[in-house]
């Protein structure tokens, strides 16, 4: 019995070293790179998602045509080269001839068709993409590796559209064969990443492309294959649990850390924090022109100059970023410095100016009154906690002003039907962009007035006009100034409040390195990353 | 008619018992004085609290406890103890009102279900019996859903989901008083349904109700306090205590005190109507288990 | 027996059927449009819109809806998530382990606990151990799951940086969250076992069994726990309930992948198909495993009447 007892023991410890042998052997051959990212997953369909973080994921799926980097300078994708007409409605590619999707189908200016022709049909309910694509009219394919794009309109931020895996050609045999699964439990690109699997909520995983041939050293570095053999984002929305995965080591990189960390995360060796300034729209506040009060401009300006914006940078913004000049931020094509002081914190003017347009102090209220009408705003926003924060500051701000504010923090539905109807006076707004005319387009042209995103409701032929002008400038120089008179007629109508200029937070481990980060501050890429002290 | 007379009497004895037990009860003594503090406190918030609720010191952003903030103030420089002792007036608010609606429909439904009996009962049965396939909060969250985000709707909601308790409780006791001689008794002399439950069953299935409305409300202050912690209660800037302990969740790592204290007033006052309301089941209805 | 397992089930027909339609009507009677948070922030012209409700057969009337509803529920299809376009049977499945293992943990703790302090109380009755077992139990009962949630977090993950917060996999991520959804739970199981302890204990059997001489341990494991573990049967079900409707603040606390999380969420987010889906689900869970329960009380306790 002894004998046999020793015996069994002998044996455990050889299977054991045996074990230990070869299990850290397998683990290091496999390089994971695990990414949590803050924001959720609508599809994973980049010609359908809502959704501009979806593109930090399929972009390692997806290839674009273009690539962008830094904002305004663009280098070759899957096209080689390519031409702009003068008037900018028509650009021709030419395409890679080396390329294949990641199950095999060839790519060609054929499938660049198919994508582009999906994203305009009605039944896809495209997005992101839609947006980027602009006045689409036809492509045509001129042969194999050659495709024009037609626009019925200028369209001079097509490059940038392009430069969006949002727009990146989808294998259209996998669109084909998996139907209303496409963007759930599969998807199909040329990138240097290939989809595994996808759990809603939880996680995404990728793997290397072995066949990948087709990067930019320019923008990458490299070109051959990834270093990265697994690819994982883990999706964790709530900033105290993307924090906790970080410091346990669960995760190697986060974004967007909580801001009351930043600091203590910047002092601890264990951790490299990066920062980079976002593009696009910061945080901002939006007057509904086509409901009382915020329809008068006396209002809308006595509101911005009884904000007090500066210390709004520490209260709100836990000192992150910068206070905002204007619709860009700063790291914008087009921004300048011009206007940052056009609506100046003041107070006592802001009081005057509602005194001179009737609005009288009721002293037993606090609220003024104009004709026995009491002065009130419906402030409508989703409830983040960051939004909370933002309209309560407001909120003390205009109590102080004799501005009844009445905030509503409601559900992403109820707020969205009340403000696509225009039904509210404020509203928050924020987003990321990378080309000025999104920008602007956006917000502040009529066509996307009357529910859309221009929640301004601000209908003005002129600046409809200049905004139709700027995008079709190929000049420069030119182009910046058109969009520094549209920033100006901007300021002087007050049309929106801008708040601050956010910025890109990251935090990893220092085991990673070499992290493309794109999109102006906001996509992170990972196919140049390597791990290792 | 004598006999009804006779069980007045007999009311009335009982009443004064009631009052004689009330009084010597050490649960109830603790936990009514417990909760007198609480209600006068946040009745003389105007009076007796340092600041204003939405007042923001811009320059003490999230301090800790001291002097000039007992404890502690918020991440826009708003007093905390301010903000509880008019948070209460809310929390209250809804516990009471909430329970006013469960209580009142769940009694006239479980009065209409056991008295009547038949048809009415099946009904009234199936449907607590759907309401019951929701358990707890869920049902509160629906009828948010649908309803909308408000204060009111809160009240609603968790009113409404409290009603198959009163509902159930008072059947049963109907059901066990129908056969009782006196009502017996009533119904022989012609008296209507109405006015025989009005009259004489009502005042009988009292103490039951009492006794799970006293919990009810500890039951609604906990409901909705999570409702507004969920995001489907009280609008900013007004404190309300769950809405409290939401805002403070972000900054739990750096500033526990925005927390903790909120929700230390909840559960003071929640435990303090527990104590009550065991302490009146003790001496109203030994029999009732919850 | 089946004759009462027969009749139990037909009962719950009718409720069957009166839950699926309140779970139905509830995404009609919601104000705000599916279709418009299908669309999201985005780009949403009235001719988008109108082709999201066509294609989501919303243009249809609402009986039609209905049948269509649940011919598909009862195939095991409950749609498309509005926001992430899953199936949300999809969603449900891989969620649903989580908020097993989050139950079931929560349910053993609160009974160890619960059960065990019962017990005491009642045998020490009228001491300070009862005392303080009572204080324990009403504590537990007043203290809301949100609270005493980031309460356990505060000491155990932040100050003593011992569990981790959040998430799910593993023990060591079960513990918090299990204890603060077991907590109300104990504390009314342990008021209850000592009551009905308490009864039994002054029973004539029990006398009889002490007179005869029997040990007091003997009296407690062999007369007195049987008899008074009875009635704990019945509130299992409502403490199932409990847990569920915990789930729902511990998961979204705690960031666990479960039912409950996903449920705010979508309610939150007016996720309609979502919130149809799930609440039909937890319904009729939550109905199927009180049948459960009924008839486990009808067979620990034969006094019961097969009505």
């Amino acid at each position: 019995m002894k004998h046999l007892n020793r015996f069994s023991v002998i044996v455990l410890a050889a299977l054991l070293v045996v074990a230990l042998v070869s299990a850290p052997l397998s683990a290091q051959d496999e390089v994971t790179l695990t990414f949590g990212i803050s924001r959720g997953v609508d599809t994973l369909d980049p010609t359908a998602t809502t959704f501009s973080s979806v593109e930090v994921i399929v972009g390692h799926v997806f290839e674009t045509l273009v690539k962008q980097q830094p904002l305004g300078v663009y280098h070759p994708g899957l096209a080689t080269d390519w031409s702009v007409s003068d008037d900018a409605t028509e650009y021709v590619f030419n395409l890679r001839d080396d390329v294949s999707f990641h199950d095999g189908t060839p790519f060609n200016a054929e499938a660049v068709k198919y994508t582009f022709d999906r994203i305009v049909d009605p039944d896809t309910k495209s997005q992101m993409a839609f947006s980027f694509i602009g006045p689409y009219a036809e492509s045509e394919v001129l042969s194999d590796y050659s495709i024009a794009v037609r626009f019925s309109s200028p369209n001079a931020a097509f490059l940038d559209g392009v430069s969006h895996s949002q727009l990146g050609p989808i294998s259209p045999t996998a669109v084909e064969a998996l139907g209303a699964d496409w963007g759930f439990s599969g998807i199909v690109g040329t990138g240097p990443f290939v989809f595994e699997s996808y759990v809603p909520d939880s996680e995404v995983i990728m793997v290397k492309n072995p066949d990948y041939n087709w990067g930019n050293a320019d923008v990458f570095g490299r070109s051959g294959p990834t270093d990265i053999d697994r690819l994982v984002f883990k999706i964790l929305t709530d900033p105290g649990t993307r924090l906790a995965a970080l410091e346990s080591g669960e995760v190697d990189m986060i974004d967007n850390i909580p801001g009351l960390d930043v600091a203590r995360l910047r002092e601890d060796p264990s951790f490299v924090v990066t920062q980079y300034d976002q593009a696009g729209h910061g945080y901002s506040f939006m007057f509904n022109q086509i409901k009382s009060p915020t329809d008068e401009l006396a209002v809308r300006r006595a509101i911005a100059q009884a904000i007090d914006i500066d210390i709004m940078q520490d209260i709100v913004y836990d000192g992150l970023g910068s206070r905002a000049c204007s619709a860009l931020t700063k790291s914008m094509f087009g921004w300048t410095d011009a206007f940052c002081q056009a609506n100046p914190y003041d107070p006592d003017a802001a009081g005057a100016i509602l005194d001179e347009a009737g609005w009288v102090m009721n002293d037993d209220t606090g609220i003024r009154e104009r004709d026995g009408a009491p002065l009130t705003i419906e402030h409508w926003s989703p409830d983040r906690p960051l939004s909370a924060a933002t309209a309560q500051f407001l909120a003390e701000d205009m109590a102080a002003l004799g501005v009844d504010f009445q905030i509503n923090l409601a559900d992403i539905a109820a707020y969205l039907t009340v403000v696509r109807a225009g039904e509210h006076n404020t509203q928050q707004w924020w987003d990321t962009q990378t080309d000025p005319d999104g920008v602007f387009r956006t917000l502040y042209h009529s066509s996307n007035a009357g529910g859309g995103t221009n929640r301004n409701n601000y209908v003005n032929a002129d600046m409809d006009a200049m905004i139709d002008a700027a995008v079709g400038i190929g000049d420069l120089d030119a182009r910046a100034t058109a969009y520094a008179e549209i920033q100006q007629k901007l300021a002087e109508e007050v049309v929106m409040v801008y708040f601050n200029d956010p910025v890109v937070l990251y935090a990893s481990t220092p085991n990673v390195h070499n992290v493309t980060i794109l999109g102006g501050g906001f996509v992170p890429n990972f196919y140049s990353a390597t791990m290792g002290m | 008619m004598s006999e009804i007379a006779a069980l007045d009497q007999v009311g009335q004895r009982q009443w004064r018992r009631f009052a004689r037990r009330f009084l010597r009860s050490r649960n109830v003594m603790a936990g009514s004085l417990v909760l007198l503090a609480v209600i006068t406190l946040v009745a003389l918030a105007p009076a007796i609290s340092p600041y204003e609720p939405t007042q923001q010191f811009r320059r003490h952003r999230l301090e800790p406890p001291s002097a000039d903030f007992l404890l502690g103030t918020d991440n826009l420089g708003r007093d905390i103890l301010t903000r509880i002792l008019y948070g209460g007036q809310v929390s209250l608010q809804v516990g009471i009102v909430s329970v006013a609606i469960g209580a009142t429909l769940g009694t006239l439904l479980g009065l209409l279900a056991g008295y009547l009996g038949g048809w009415a009962d099946v009904l009234i049965m199936r449907f607590i019996d759907m309401m019951l396939a929701f358990p707890g909060i869920l049902l509160a969250l629906v009828i948010i859903a649908v309803l909308g985000r408000n204060l009111q709707n809160v009240m609603i909601a968790v009113g409404l989901s409290s009603i198959p308790v009163y509902t159930r409780v008072v059947r049963g006791s109907t059901l066990a008083l129908k056969q009782v001689d006196f009502i017996v008794a009533a119904q022989a002399l012609g008296g209507s349904s109405a006015r025989i439950m009005a009259r004489h069953i009502l005042p009988n299935v009292l103490a039951p109700i009492i006794v799970v409305a006293t919990n009810g409300v500890a039951g609604a202050i906990i409901a909705g306090a999570a409702l507004s912690f969920l995001g489907l209660g009280q609008q900013p800037p007004d404190p309300e205590w769950g809405l409290m302990l939401n805002e403070g969740r972000e900054f739990i790592r750096v500033a526990a005190w925005v927390t903790t204290y909120p929700g230390l007033a909840i559960m003071i006052t929640v435990l303090s109507i527990n104590l009550l309301g065991d302490g009146l089941r003790d001496i109203l209805d030994p029999r009732l288990k919850l | 027996m089946s004759k009462y397992l027969a009749s139990r089930l037909l009962q719950t027909i009718p409720t069957v059927f009166l839950v699926t339609v309140a779970v139905f009507l509830m995404l009609h009677l919601t104000p705000g449009d599916p279709a418009e948070v299908f669309l999201g922030d985005k780009r949403s012209t009235p001719e988008l819109l109108e082709k999201v409700r066509e294609d989501m057969g919303l243009n249809r009337p609402l009986h039609i809806q209905y049948l269509s509803y649940m011919s598909a529920a009862l195939r095991g299809d409950l749609g498309r998530s509005l926001q992430t376009n899953v199936p949300v049977m999809d969603q449900i499945l891989t969620r649903l382990p989580w908020t097993i293992e989050l139950a079931a943990a929560a349910l053993l703790l609160a009974a160890c606990v619960g059960v065990t302090v019962g017990i005491i109380a009642a045998l020490r009755h009228n001491t300070v151990i009862d005392t303080l077992a009572m204080a324990f139990a009403l504590v537990g009962i007043s203290m809301p799951v949100y609270w005493s949630s980031l309460l356990l977090i505060l000491l155990f993950a932040v100050r003593l940086r011992l569990l981790p917060a959040i998430g799910q996999g593993g023990l060591e991520r079960l513990i918090l969250p299990a204890t603060a959804l077991a907590l109300v739970s104990a504390g009314s199981l342990a008021r209850m076992v000592r009551s009905s302890m308490l009864e039994v204990l002054n029973q004539d059997f029990v006398l009889t069994a002490r007179a005869k001489g029997v040990t007091e341990r003997l009296v407690v494991v062999r007369h007195v726990l049987r008899n008074a573990l009875i009635p704990v049967v019945t509130i299992l079900g409502l403490m199932l309930g409990n847990m569920l409707s915990g789930a729902v603040i511990t998961e979204t606390i705690f960031a666990r992948l479960g039912i409950g999380q996903k449920y705010v969420e979508a309610v939150l987010q007016k996720d309609f198909t979502m919130v149809q889906g799930t609440t039909l689900f937890i319904a009729l869970m939550y109905v199927f495993v009180n049948i459960v329960v009924d008839m486990i009380y009808a067979f620990v306790d034969p006094r019961i009447r097969y009505v």
